[in-house]
């Protein structure tokens, strides 16, 4: 570092502080007149004829920060913490390019208030089906199949990103509870994201407790209706509900059906998908 | 007194010289006013530009050019390399699927629509039991005791509960209200259902239901208010009880 440096630097420093501890210091960029109410502002074209009113013409071209922090871009007295505005230029007010942008693009927000680009919300849903007898050991998760409308798949697969609902039409029965016994049923159940055989990763779930009373065999039949939740899914997401009885009974779907029925998905449970 | 005198009129000074372009920790500035955030344009790195702000000529402040910006593509104009790299807007409103929305004014807010932006609320209270016949609001995870409405619309309050029923009977009921901006327990609120539920002393059972809130405004409060009714008490259990949020 030589002296000139040395110098400049404290030359820098001095002003530093000056412009600190002064209580009406403004500092002006490519003006001599900077705008009272603020503390910074540049004059893209050095136009501006008044440090006391905004002449509207000549303050499309600025930029300001003012004393509460606010930035205005095309106006001197910032309504919000950006303010924009081009009512007096061609120029449009406001590009975000992330990648995402694309023609008719809505600006989506995630927990934070970051934004991105994503196709408009379209509300979609779809039931999912199964004919599928399954017997859901207790004290074990076992998938719930949905074989009947999500050809190819084995599973369910997100066709648009967004926030959805998975609600579980649970119809089955409880193996062998006594005749006359009322037991208070139990199962988690989990909304799974499906990552590969062996990886799934639980987005929601909830434990669900309904009344039962025993018919004896394999008949003793009951159902409810709950629902799952999972925010900001991506296209392409592969999702899976998974149920463990809690109640000390193994569970069974397809079970007690004459021939005809066995087919038939109202006697199974099933799955509806809907974003919201 | 003197001091001060000399240090304002320094600032005048300041501000009374014209400065036609303005640069920060660069030698090589475009524009009127320039920022190199991370001092390195001087260097190979290929986002040295990234880290840089300029306000142009037009007044446009431009922000994270791939590549050294001499003029904006627009008032604001600014570039990331990820999603979601661009903008942080934080008004209360934000959340997983919110769009960014507009008033009469052109203020900008986080708004939900018919498809996009519904969300789940977990519960804090009540935490104790609650009596046959006494009237509960919920208290939310938003730490509010009500849904605030942000978008004119209507709505759907999912419900679905557990709770601990302590009673003689094998069977319990209870009311589930909505109301709107204030809880008056003399009217049945904007929708209200009563639900049945088999049952057994000293355990849990579970119920499921839907609400719905037509014609809503922005700053309307929704309230969720339940009752425990055909006799016992319930007590709730707060990891299992949760409400999802939409519009429809």
């Amino acid at each position: 570092m030589n002296e000139n440096d040395k110098m400049r630097k404290t030359i820098l420093l001095g002003y530093v502080l000056i412009i600190s501890v002064s209580l009406f210091g403004q500092v002006g960029i490519n003006t001599r007149i900077p705008y009272a109410g603020s503390v910074l502002h540049i004059d893209g074209k050095g136009n501006n004829t008044s440090s006391t009113g905004a002449i509207v013409a000549e303050a499309a071209d600025d930029v300001v920060i003012d004393k509460q922090g606010n930035v205005g871009v095309g106006v001197l007295q910032p309504k919000a913490k950006l303010h924009i505005d081009t009512s007096n230029g061609t120029l449009k007010p406001l590009r975000l390019a992330d990648g995402s942008q694309g023609v008719n693009k809505y600006f989506f927000s995630d927990t934070e208030g970051r934004g991105t680009w994503k196709d408009k919300p379209i509300a979609n849903g779809i039931v999912y089906y199964s004919a599928t007898p399954r017997t859901f050991t207790k004290n074990v998760f076992t998938e719930l199949p949905v074989e009947v409308n999500s050809a190819g798949y084995s599973r369910i697969t997100i066709p648009r990103a967004g926030n959805y609902v998975f609600t579980l039409r649970w119809w089955g029965a409880l193996d062998a509870l006594p005749i006359g016994t009322k037991l208070m049923s139990a199962a988690t159940i989990q909304l799974c994201r499906y990552v590969n055989a062996t990886t799934a990763t639980v987005l929601d779930q909830t434990t669900y407790y309904t009344a039962v009373t025993g018919v004896g065999g394999s008949t003793t039949r009951f159902s409810f209706t709950v629902s799952f939740f999972a925010s900001n899914l991506p296209a392409g997401y592969v999702m899976f509900l998974r149920l463990r009885p809690d109640d000390g009974y193994n569970w069974a779907t397809g079970a007690g059906l004459s021939a005809g029925q066995t087919t038939a998905t109202i006697y199974y449970p099933s799955i509806m998908v809907y974003n919201i | 007194m003197k001091k001060y005198i000399t240090l304002l009129g320094l600032s005048l000074l300041m501000s009374s010289i014209t400065i036609a372009q303005v640069s920060i920790n660069t030698k090589n500035p475009q524009g009127i006013f320039y920022i190199d955030g991370g001092a390195d344009n001087a260097t190979t790195s290929a986002n040295r530009f990234k880290n840089d702000v300029m306000v142009d000529a037009n007044g446009s402040l431009v922000l994270g050019k791939a590549t050294q910006p001499s003029v904006g593509l627009a008032k604001v104009d600014i570039t990331s390399d990820a999603a979601y790299g661009t903008l942080k807007m934080v008004d209360g409103g934000e959340g997983d699927g919110m769009v960014l929305l507009g008033d009469a004014n052109g203020y900008a807010r986080w708004g939900m629509l018919k498809g996009s932006g519904g969300y789940k609320l977990s519960l804090t209270a009540p935490t104790g039991a609650m009596a046959t016949g006494s009237f509960y609001t919920m208290t939310f995870s938003n730490k509010l005791n009500y849904i605030p409405i942000t978008e004119q619309g209507s709505y759907i309050v999912m419900v679905r509960m557990s709770a601990t029923y302590t009673g003689a009977l094998g069977r319990t009921g209870g009311y589930f209200y909505l109301h709107k901006n204030t809880v008056n327990t003399a009217t049945m609120g904007i929708d209200s259902i009563e639900m049945y539920m088999e049952c057994l002393s000293g355990k849990k059972f579970s119920t499921y239901t839907v609400l719905r809130a037509l014609d809503l405004a922005v700053g309307d409060k929704i309230y969720l208010v339940m009752k425990p009714q055909t006799a016992g008490t319930w007590t709730l259990d707060l990891s299992l009880t949760t409400v999802f949020f939409y519009r429809v």
